[in-house]
């Protein structure tokens, strides 16, 4: 049996706690997700909740939008597009079991949880306790891996670089492989609360409203001496939508907010290229919620909110393709920062040009693999 | 140096035979004319009915939603004395007076009625085209998806829209031509991509189907070619088409 050690980090975490902990929502008893048996291989992300109504935009998605997304993604290259290949795969062959319901709702007496999850619990052999927390690490290493045999710093580059994504799975016309939005996240982060943290009850209050969900407070990672900020200090809030409520956001934000923004055309169709796309309301487009927009006067600030779509999608084709069958408009091309066009081998100064864009970044490090490969190819010569 | 060259002979040679042998086979076989057929849908406009068990969870659901819900906070929500305030208070004391108690003694929140939508009348589910049996309309059947199938000219026999591609067309553009021909070019229709949905292989032709949806128009047949029309569910549509067709079609179809 281990202690819980009082280090730094849980007394911060514990105060983090403490301010907002008449905020948090207090958890009822609950099965996880994990422990439910299914055998539905049709894409159904995780919900949040049981639903209380159900979502028109998940209607639409199941009787209609599938089966176009289906035609428009179809590619008959792809190995496992041939009815030869999809005769075998666990979708094609998916069969209830003989007693659906025992076994959708049995649980191993092993996986059952020892006590309700509750926040408010002291004892430390409880499910929650023995789940690891996302603690949020410092960066140890921001001056670059200093190598104290030769005295030589690694490019952050280099040291910052990762292994390429591994390129998407082939095309095959599942439902479990055609995109669908699987997670809504909703982000205020204003600087201003350092001054006077009540108005981000204001931010949270707005959250809900729009979402119907619990907002959670956001604190500081990095202190800013010249902002007067202090790491833990609450400057922000987030939410998490999943299921009914996330289509009935999508639903509101494409209906009442979008339509109505002014000098707006549409989201850029550039996203992280693996089914997240961002999109960032002002704090005028708050109000035009349903939910806001009688009670206008109730709010006293409101705030820009960053809106992150996650889906199924492998590429941003298929992201983009996902969402413009729920009618969230998009811009024709797509607008992508431009690279500066200084490529010139003899500027000096080039080698001290930090790179400000995600292009530019990828654009470096690729010619840094290029030249490690040519370093090699000659050494091995 | 020799075998290299013997090597070469050999393959010409392997090349030439094939070749022959490909020409005689092609020319044995007729080309099959290519044809297109339109799958042309109107999506569900309404939600279908839940079944008593669904209808009987989400009140369960929402119930326990209203007892366990967090007290709602009238002061946040409305200034004190407004007349919203106090509209909102007049609807919450008629719906006490009529509704049942929660636990806890709450009584469930209701909206006050708006007077902009007090006018308003909500459509039937069932509209008059469900009560004639107008398979003409497109009003019948909202929550069901309906396709589009023509009686032929020649045959009588009912089928969907299906037709020869013209010149160096491709599918999608000859499914739209060959639509505005047979039915109308009033109609307003967005052909699903660029690839069919399935196809119907017979000795001289192939036809090849694409999905379109209908987005706007009348349809107006074209003696031509189709006798008359109908807008018809799946399973209406195992009634009207021949057994041998539909065997052929019906995995084309959606469900619902």
């Amino acid at each position: 049996m281990h202690a819980r050690i009082a280090t730094k980090s849980t007394r911060s975490v514990s105060s983090q706690r403490g301010w907002a902990s008449h905020l948090l929502r207090r958890q009822g008893t609950f099965l996880p997700n994990a422990t439910l048996a299914t055998t539905a291989t049709v894409p159904v992300p995780s919900v949040q909740e049981p639903p209380v109504f159900r979502a028109r935009l998940e209607e639409h998605y199941y009787n209609s939008l599938l089966e176009d997304l289906m035609v428009l993604t179809y590619d008959h290259t792809s190995p496992h597009a041939s009815l030869s290949h999809l005769s075998k795969t666990r979708d094609w062959n998916r069969r209830l079991p003989e007693t659906p319901l025992q076994s959708l709702f049995s649980v191993p007496v092993e996986r059952l949880p020892t006590v309700p999850a509750s926040e408010t619990t002291t004892n430390i052999l409880t499910l929650e306790n023995a789940r690891v927390k996302d603690v949020v690490l410092k960066r140890k290493f921001r001056k670059g891996l200093f190598n104290p045999i030769d005295y030589t710093t690694v490019l952050k580059e280099k040291y910052d670089a990762r292994e390429d994504a591994p390129p998407p799975p082939p095309y095959a016309p599942l439902p479990s492989r055609l995109p669908i939005v699987s997670k809504v996240m909703l982000r205020i982060w204003s600087e201003a609360a350092v001054a006077n943290k009540t108005i981000l009850l204001s931010a949270i209050m707005s959250l809900q409203s729009i979402t119907g969900v619990r907002a959670e407070p956001l604190f500081a990672t990095v202190g800013d001496a010249s902002k007067k900020i202090r790491e833990g200090m609450p400057l922000g809030a987030r939410v998490e939508l999943t299921g009914v409520k996330m289509y009935e956001f999508l639903d509101k934000m494409t209906q009442c907010v979008l339509p109505r923004l002014r000098e707006w055309d549409g989201l850029n169709p550039v996203g992280d290229d693996n089914g997240s796309i961002t999109l960032s309301l002002p704090s005028t487009a708050i109000g035009y919620f349903p939910d806001i927009e009688p009670h206008f006067d109730m709010y006293p600030r409101l705030f820009d909110t960053d809106i992150v779509i996650q889906t199924t999608g492998k590429s941003d084709w298929e992201t983009v393709l996902c969402l413009s069958g729920f009618q969230v408009p998009f811009l024709k091309e797509r607008v992508v920062a431009q690279e500066e066009e200084v490529e010139d081998a003899n500027d000096p100064w080039a080698k001290f040009r930090k790179p400000k864009t995600r292009e530019e970044r990828r654009a470096m490090a690729e010619k840094l693999k290029k030249m490690h490969q040519a370093q090699q190819g000659a050494s091995k010569q | 140096m020799l075998q290299s060259t013997m090597l070469h002979i050999q393959a010409r040679q392997t090349f030439s035979r094939t070749c022959n042998f490909a020409k005689r086979y092609l020319a044995t076989a007729a080309p099959s004319k290519i044809h297109v057929g339109i799958l042309l849908k109107r999506n569900p406009v309404i939600l279908r009915k839940l079944t008593e068990f669904e209808h009987a969870y989400y009140t369960y659901r929402e119930s326990l939603e209203q007892a366990e819900s967090r007290p709602f906070h009238r002061e946040f929500y409305f200034k004190k004395g407004s007349t919203a305030e106090q509209r909102w208070l007049d609807a919450q004391d008629a719906a006490a007076a009529a509704a049942e108690r929660l636990e806890g003694g709450r009584t469930p929140l209701v909206q006050p009625r708006d007077e902009e939508l007090a006018g308003l009348e909500t459509a039937e589910r069932v509209t008059e085209a469900d009560k004639g049996g107008d398979v003409k309309s497109l009003d019948r059947a909202l929550e069901r998806t309906l396709y589009l199938v023509v009686k032929k000219a020649d045959n009588g026999s009912w089928e969907f829209p299906a037709g020869p591609l013209e010149g160096e067309e491709v599918l999608h553009e000859g499914a739209t031509r060959h639509l505005h021909s047979e039915v109308g070019s009033s109609l307003e229709t967005w052909v699903v991509g660029r690839t069919p949905v399935g196809h119907i292989a017979a000795q001289d032709k192939k036809t090849f189907y694409m999905k379109a949806h209908i987005l706007s128009g009348k349809i107006e047949p074209n003696k031509r070619f189709a006798q008359d029309f109908a807008w018809l569910t799946k399973q209406e549509l195992k009634e009207y088409l021949q057994p041998a067709y539909y065997e052929q079609v019906h995995k084309m179809l959606a469900e619902f």
